[in-house]
């Protein structure tokens, strides 16, 4: 499978100042989450992708390299910016349509999609009003409309909640589960906030001043994570213990009712409960050691020697 | 299905050729220009001369008829309105001076709007280069400005050959080339113009000033160092009359007394200007439209970059 994105020595200075020092990799995911603190280049990043900015080394986007290929990698991304972007004493459907129109779309099939588009994210009602006249929240949506638009392959989304309130931040959220669950769409998402990647991505980039300090796999993550156990029990434990590491459980007793155990493949919850059961202990607290986004993150910005 | 119903699909259909998406941009600019009533009723009055004109060499044609509105005259020895390089130049000057407050009411609107609503990513995220971006935009302006230049004088061209005969068509071929070479020349300088500043002053009547600033600024400074320095090289920083000697060497008015004939045309308010070279002229055009070119390289990115 050819990866989303693939990275070999990239590097991007501005007047001489490094922003991007030498990144390499290749990511695969469906969703991709590009997170780090202020000034890390995330946003620079995305623009590289989009070839905004000059480059040494290369960059390639669903196999198609940036510096040769940089018409193709536009017909198939849509792009999200952070910032308000519009065309000023302009309706929705006209902006969202002559978006799609600069994509390809004839302007028949671009009209239609123009309104399907407004009426998907919400803005049916709204489309035919001046796009300066939109709240927060509607602006927020006429750019993922402009942005998805022409169905593109990679949807790239720089901070998509920034500035929604909770109800906003959960319908944007919604759409772009489902445009990630769609078809072939690949979604790179920017983001400040763990918890829209974390419910969103299933691979992480954490980039910090210019570099690449952490990759992960979100979704193996969890399923490791898932074998990670913290317990509190009652009664005598001997036997129990003893029973649990028989069947290849590794355990750590923390204190006499503590214990952190790590099962083996074909070990789960269940037989722990039974073993409980046939021992008599009481297992009065049971919880995945749950290794979150935020501890990645964190572990990240720790492991990269600077500040958080 | 019915539209409001559908998800999000990818798109599969068909994709127009690049090659013409700049036109796109354009179309769209146009329909917002002409929503604006006083740039239609002021575009409209831009027509009137050429109208005037028109009638005029009409009615040069058609004698009998003007005898008639005026019972008792004399019908003229000789032609009333004589269809020459100066009848043509004379046009073109007044055409050339209401497309400038064409340019004043559409150019400021065309790129500082992009670029106070930080627009230029969501063009240049597309397949959509800045080449392509300045020509859209560019289109706009030279389209709305050649349709009050040359495009009616052209059709007066057209008109006074149909009266008098495929032989003038002929014989005055060279006013035809002239008035088409001119009017582009002018229409290019003036656009180029107005997108610098619109790019450069992103509050538009700053940029509309800007416009009149530059035309007419420079033509000062330049008399100043004529007078001081007792030179004729200030007036290449005199716009008509830079553009004055560009039209000039087209429509072949290079001898003394044309000049004389062409510059009262061209300057009716009597300044005393001092003639310059053609060529020094040709290169001035080149120079500022280079320079308007440079300086909408240098505004027109998807990001600024912040030193």
């Amino acid at each position: 499978m050819i990866p989303a994105i693939e990275l070999d020595h990239l590097s991007v200075s501005f007047n001489g100042r490094p922003i991007l020092k030498d990144l390499t990799g290749a990511f695969s995911g469906r969703a991709i989450g590009l997170l780090g603190p202020n000034g890390a280049g995330k946003s620079t990043l995305i623009q590289t992708l989009l070839g905004f900015h000059a480059t040494r080394g290369s960059a390639r986007v669903l196999g198609m390299d940036v510096r040769t290929q940089i018409r193709e990698i536009r017909h198939a991304i849509g792009y999200m910016p952070e910032n308000d972007s519009f065309i000023t004493r302009m309706t929705g459907i006209r902006l969202v349509r002559m978006m799609a129109e600069l994509a390809g779309l004839p302007p028949a099939d671009a009209l239609e999609r123009a309104h399907e588009t407004l009426f998907h994210l919400g803005l049916g009602e709204a489309r035919y009003r001046d796009v300066g006249t939109y709240s927060l929240g509607m602006k927020q949506m006429a750019k993922l409309a402009v942005a998805v638009v022409h169905g593109p392959r990679m949807l790239i989304l720089d901070e998509p909640t920034n500035g929604l309130d909770a109800h906003g931040r959960k319908q944007m959220l919604e759409i772009i589960r489902e445009i990630r669950d769609s078809r072939n769409t690949h979604i790179i998402l920017c983001s400040h906030l763990l918890r829209d990647v974390e419910e969103c991505c299933d691979e992480v980039v954490i980039l910090k001043d210019g570099l690449i300090v952490s990759q992960c796999n979100l979704e193996s993550e969890r399923r490791t994570n898932r074998k990670f156990i913290q317990m509190e029990t009652r009664g005598e434990t001997h036997a129990f213990l003893t029973n649990v590491e028989q069947i290849g459980c590794e355990l750590a007793v923390n204190g006499n009712r503590r214990l952190k155990m790590i099962l083996p493949e074909t070990v789960e919850v269940r037989d722990l409960y039974r073993i409980a059961s046939e021992t008599g202990v009481q297992i009065r607290r049971l919880d995945y050691k749950r290794d979150s986004l935020q501890d990645i993150f964190l572990k990240a910005m720790e492991g990269s020697n600077g500040r958080p | 299905m019915a539209v409001h119903r559908r998800g999000y699909r990818e798109y599969d259909g068909p994709r127009t050729p690049g090659r013409w998406r700049f036109w796109i941009l354009a179309r769209y600019a146009f329909g917002r220009v002409f929503r604006f009533r006083l740039l239609v009723i002021f575009y409209v009055l831009c027509f009137v001369p050429t109208l005037i004109a028109s009638s005029a060499v009409y009615l040069s044609h058609h004698v009998d008829l003007l005898m008639s509105l005026f019972q008792g005259a004399r019908p003229p020895d000789v032609e009333l309105v004589p269809v020459t390089a100066e009848f043509f130049l004379f046009l073109m000057t007044i055409q050339a001076v209401l497309s400038v407050f064409v340019t004043a009411l559409v150019g400021p609107g065309l790129v500082s709007p992009d670029l106070t609503n930080n627009a230029l990513p969501l063009y240049f995220s597309r397949p959509f280069s800045r080449v392509e971006y300045v020509l859209g935009k560019f289109s706009v302006l030279f389209v709305l400005l050649f349709l009050v230049t040359g495009g009616p004088m052209l059709l007066i061209y057209l008109l006074k050959s149909a009266l008098a005969g495929s032989q003038w068509f002929i014989d005055n071929i060279h006013l035809a080339f002239a008035i088409l070479i001119g009017s582009i020349v002018w229409v290019t300088l003036i656009s180029l113009v107005a997108l610098a500043s619109s790019a450069w002053l992103r509050w538009r009547p700053a940029a509309a000033g800007m416009l009149f600033a530059l035309l007419f600024f420079p033509t000062g400074f330049g008399q100043a160092a004529n007078e001081i320095m007792r030179m004729g090289w200030g007036s290449l920083l005199n716009a008509i009359v830079v553009i004055g000697t560009v039209w000039n060497s087209l429509f072949f008015i290079n001898d003394a007394e044309g000049y004389a004939r062409a510059a009262r045309a061209l300057n009716p308010m009597g300044f005393r200007t001092l003639p310059i070279p053609a060529w020094s002229a040709w290169l001035m055009v080149g120079s500022v439209c280079a320079v308007s070119l440079l300086l909408l390289n240098r505004k027109i990115r998807a990001y600024e970059v912040v030193r």
